[in-house]
């Protein structure tokens, strides 16, 4: 009992100092709203500069389809965690963790894509 | 019995945290990591396996176990990255020695026009970050990102070509070069100069075996200096010292006058280590497309928090 307890603290801690990824334009100074887990239907996936999307139509139980941009690091940084232009494609089913999100959009800032084989992609910069 | 009980553990803590659990008027509801069963990472998922251009497994020479020889004479010539990881000159919050914080921000030597500047420029980084729809960085419309924020900003890939008379410099970064003049030329004096230049004027010489130091002017004052906004003016004169340390690596130092903008020569790098990689080593493209930047802009502009950034 005493190591779960642990357990949920080190998943608390570590969801609370979500990284920021600092490789862009840009910091996350745009997004007011805090950490999202959504899981969606790929749209498209944009391997651009400065920095890469992934679109994603996520559906709700009432049937409504939100349509999200998630904004994840260059290609330069992604290549190294094992993405590439080809790694999603329109039809995939992805569930991506967003350390930073806005409040009024369906736009956030991509940590971690968990794809539907269960396999983890994460991209925090260490 | 731990391993089962780790991963619903991690799921329930995620969903306890998540605010996809909380009420979200007027849309759609969210799907939170309870409500998928994939959260359970898989052993090596987050290694860190750097590619060169190629996508082929990349290493620094050091890192790859080649123990360090003298450094040769007068020569620079190599594909180069930062080390010990080849992210270390990323600088979005400024440059290592001098990043835009409060603590570094009070030891710039702004003078009152320095700071007037610094002041108007909303950037994505450092004390002066701005929503994106109020950024003014000239490089969010692919302007060239120009000289010295190009060993500023995203200093990444660099080859090193030296030719009888120049020294050449290859960045990835926005797939750039610029021309270091060894053949003995002076550097041209600011008040004949009639077109400044997004990467000014170079020339370099050997202060010793292995220390090449380069002093550029003529610079195109609609840059930045770094990501977070540092300004200059048309009097910039940049120094950069890049010393040989040994067979596979140098350091690299920079000297920022500009007695317009600054009451005194500031440092943004001081002995910044570059690490040679392999000669098979190829460059990774890391271009600003226009077209990109502008399909950036449009899908973020509308992004703009309730209450904006300090």
């Amino acid at each position: 009992m005493r190591i779960a307890i642990r357990v949920v603290f080190l998943a608390v801690f570590s969801l609370l100092i979500v990284g920021v990824p600092a490789f862009a334009h840009h910091g996350n100074a745009s997004y007011d709203g805090g950490p999202l887990t959504i899981k969606g239907t790929v749209t498209s996936w944009l391997w651009t500069n400065p920095h890469t999307f992934l679109k994603l139509d996520v559906t709700d139980d009432a049937g409504n389809v939100a349509h999200w941009v998630c904004e994840a690091p260059a290609p330069s940084t992604l290549v190294n965690f094992g993405f590439n232009a080809k790694t999603f494609k329109a039809g995939d089913v992805v569930t991506v963790v967003m350390a930073a999100r806005s409040k009024s959009l369906s736009v956030g800032r991509i940590n971690k894509f968990i794809l539907a084989s269960g396999y983890v992609m994460n991209t925090e910069v260490q | 019995m731990l391993k089962h009980l780790v991963a619903p553990t991690v799921l329930l803590a995620a969903l306890a945290l998540s605010p996809v659990t909380r009420a979200q008027g007027g849309r759609p509801a969210q799907q939170g990591a309870g409500n998928n069963q994939q959260a359970a990472p898989a052993a090596g998922q987050n290694e860190n396996i750097h590619l060169d251009g190629w996508e082929r497994p990349a290493q620094s020479l050091a890192a790859s176990g080649q123990k360090p020889g003298p450094a040769p004479v007068h020569d620079l010539s190599g594909t180069w990255e930062p080390v010990p990881r080849y992210r270390d000159g990323v600088f979005a919050s400024g440059p290592r020695d001098m990043p835009s914080d409060a603590k570094h921000e009070a030891l710039m030597p702004y003078t009152p026009l320095g700071k007037q500047m610094m002041n108007s420029h909303k950037a994505g980084f450092g004390v002066n970050i701005a929503p994106i729809s109020q950024i003014n960085d000239p490089f969010d419309h692919c302007d060239p990102i120009g000289f010295p924020r190009i060993e500023l900003f995203n200093l990444r890939g660099l080859q090193i070509v030296q030719t009888k008379d120049e020294v050449l410099l290859l960045y990835q970064n926005t797939r750039t070069w610029r021309n270091i003049w060894t053949d003995g030329r002076p550097l041209p004096k600011l008040d004949e100069i009639v077109e400044p230049r997004w990467f000014g004027y170079s020339v370099g010489k050997w202060v010793d075996d292995t220390t090449l130091v380069v002093e550029t002017d003529g610079l195109n004052d609609t840059t930045w200096i770094d990501n977070t906004g540092r300004p200059h003016s048309d009097e910039l004169v940049v120094e950069e010292t890049f010393h040989r340390v040994d067979s596979l690596d140098f350091d690299l130092t920079i000297k920022i006058t500009d007695p317009k903008m600054y009451t005194e020569p500031w440092y943004p790098l001081k002995n910044f280590r570059m690490g040679q990689n392999a000669p098979s080593f190829d460059i990774r493209e890391m271009i600003c497309a226009v077209s990109e930047q502008e399909n950036f802009n449009t899908l973020l502009q509308n992004v703009v928090p309730s209450s904006p950034a300090k």
